[in-house]
């Protein structure tokens, strides 16, 4: 059995009397794409960080591709590709100059390089564009380009903060895209933070909830919703009485409810058979016109586990 | 040395790029050009003979170092790319001295423009008939100092652009630095007025000479030590 991509012990940063990481413990299997969300300020870019040996840890450990960060650091950035909360592009020197400097950071040799950087400028769709300073680009051209340096050197697992942030929908897709195609046929591994709920549900094989330092939750999208949100019925029609609502609410599963615009929302605190709730509406003299049971979303489970810590 | 070679080839095609920075690379070039013309035309053939131009060329080297060093760490705190380069392969030591040799080389291209129009100006305005070279302890006296001053401050503005947010911060301060050694020194020939001549006198003495070089030459060390021993990429990060 392969070792994981990433693991991480009881991790611990305090920044002064602020824990900024506590107690974070989380494995990634290679090959995989696991998403980190979690409010700002949460502890997600400490996280990288320190995956990073950028930062020492105040106790526990990380492995990062088997290597411990606190003894193997320049093993680990040499095999890592990252692309941090900022593009760390140099405004004054052109893309292929930016890319040149990261080949040879990376030790490319000439021809493998020079051949590498019109690979990766070809396929972001910038190539044409190789000769201008990325300081006069749009913030999604740097940041597709700040990618492609994350790539140069065929690393084994990708640590991205944001990788989205800032670019427009069809320039988001393409790297969602290409991210998906990394995983899926080249076996890379990658770790990204995001507040972006859609692109979390549908990029990552597993997703890992952080506040405050601490993982509230990691499972894979589908079952987080399962397992960590309120599903709800909404129920459009007429006479909601003030009898009807107290009928409702007498049932333990039912969490809250709401009415407003003819429709009448029910919260639960587990999963639900809708008819007898309809049968208990009707004999309540309720008129029901259309009942939708909704799937609580991603966002639901974040804001239910992050409003639970408060 | 490869990395080293690395950084310092970044460093200089960054050098003088962004808007205005040709008019300000000639305006850098200005100064130690006048200095030299006007020293070498004004010392004739002492110029290349005696050495002359050590004090002209060794201001070059520290001017050419204030004016790059503030950029290294602070320049890349500023502009959000300090955080990418540590999550590189380079070693610390690469960074830093990649950082380090490009200042302390461009004030040393500079050492040798100074002398290099001094000589062609001293040739021009005081021809002897024959083609006058400079001594090879002249140029070696003074490329040495030159060195050593270079690497001296250098370091210390190294250091000082560490821990500066902005290179606006390290520049004040590495310019407010610099100044200290020079104006005590003033206030000190001023008050001793006799014994500093007296102490000029047994400099110009061949050991004295040697007793500074090396003594300048220990400070360097010591503070390139301290240097490396101060460069860490997590507190560079908490700054």
């Amino acid at each position: 059995m392969r070792p994981p991509a990433l693991r991480t012990e009881a991790l611990t940063r305090d920044f002064g009397a602020i824990r900024a990481i506590d107690s974070l413990s989380l494995d990634v299997p290679q090959g995989t794409l696991f998403g980190l969300l979690g409010p700002n300020g949460a502890g997600k870019t400490t996280t990288i960080r320190l995956l990073l040996a950028l930062l020492q840890p105040t106790s526990g450990r990380a492995e990062v591709l088997g290597l411990d960060t606190q003894k193997e650091g320049q093993q680990i950035r040499t095999r890592v590709g990252a692309l941090l909360e900022h593009t760390g592009l140099y405004e004054q020197l052109t893309a292929e100059e930016n890319l040149d400097f990261f080949g040879r950071v990376w030790k490319l040799p000439h021809a493998a390089r020079r051949a590498r950087i019109e690979e990766l400028l070809r396929e972001i769709g910038l190539w044409d564009r190789r000769a201008e300073p990325v300081g006069k680009w749009s913030k999604g051209m740097r940041q597709r380009l700040a990618l492609a340096r994350a790539l140069l050197h065929h690393p084994t697992l990708l640590l991205l903060d944001e990788p989205t942030a800032g670019l427009d929908v069809v320039a988001a897709s393409q790297v969602r895209e290409a991210l998906t195609r990394m995983v899926r046929h080249d076996g890379l591994t990658v770790v990204l933070t995001t507040h972006n709920m859609l692109e979390a549900e549908r990029l990552c094989d597993t997703l890992g909830v952080i506040r405050r330092g601490r993982l509230v939750a990691v499972d894979q999208p589908d079952r987080l919703r399962a397992n960590h949100a309120a599903p709800c019925l909404e129920i459009r029609g007429g006479n909601f009485s003030t009898s009807v609502q107290e009928a409702i609410r007498l049932r333990e599963e039912v969490t809250s409810i709401d009415v407003s615009n003819g429709t009448l929302t029910i919260e639960f605190d587990r999963p639900i058979d809708s008819s007898p709730i309809v049968r208990l509406l009707i004999e309540h003299g309720a008129s029901v016109q259309e009942v939708l049971k909704r799937t609580p979303s991603l966002e639901d489970v974040f804001l239910a586990l992050t409003e639970d810590e408060e | 040395m490869s990395d080293i070679m690395t950084v310092m080839r970044k460093e200089r095609q960054m050098l003088f790029r962004y808007r205005g920075g040709r008019m300000r690379f000639v305006l850098t070039l200005l100064s130690p050009l006048l200095l030299a013309f006007y020293v070498s035309w004004s010392s004739g053939v002492r110029w290349v003979e005696q050495p002359v131009p050590v004090f002209p060329c060794a201001l070059v080297a520290v001017l050419a170092v204030i004016i790059v060093v503030p950029e290294t760490f602070a320049g890349e705190r500023e502009r959000h790319t300090l955080e990418t380069l540590l999550a590189t392969r380079l070693g610390d030591a690469s960074i830093l001295f990649g950082k380090l040799g490009l200042a302390v080389a461009f004030s040393m291209i500079l050492v040798g423009v100074v002398l290099t129009l001094g000589l062609i100006t001293a040739n021009i305005f005081h021809w002897q008939g024959e083609l006058l070279l400079y001594t090879a302890q002249n140029l070696t006296v003074t490329f040495t100092v030159s060195l050593l001053m270079s690497v001296l401050v250098a370091a210390v503005g190294v250091i000082i652009s560490l821990g500066s947010e902005t290179v606006q911060e390290a520049t004040q301060t590495l310019a407010g630095v610099v100044l200290v050694p020079p104006i005590i020194l003033g206030m000190l020939v001023l008050i001793f007025r006799r014994k500093f001549v007296y102490m000029l006198m047994l400099a110009g003495r061949p050991i004295s000479g040697l007793v500074v070089l090396l003594t300048f030459t220990l400070i360097d060390v010591l503070l390139l030590a301290e240097l490396r021993r101060r460069f860490h990429r997590s507190r560079l990060l908490l700054d």
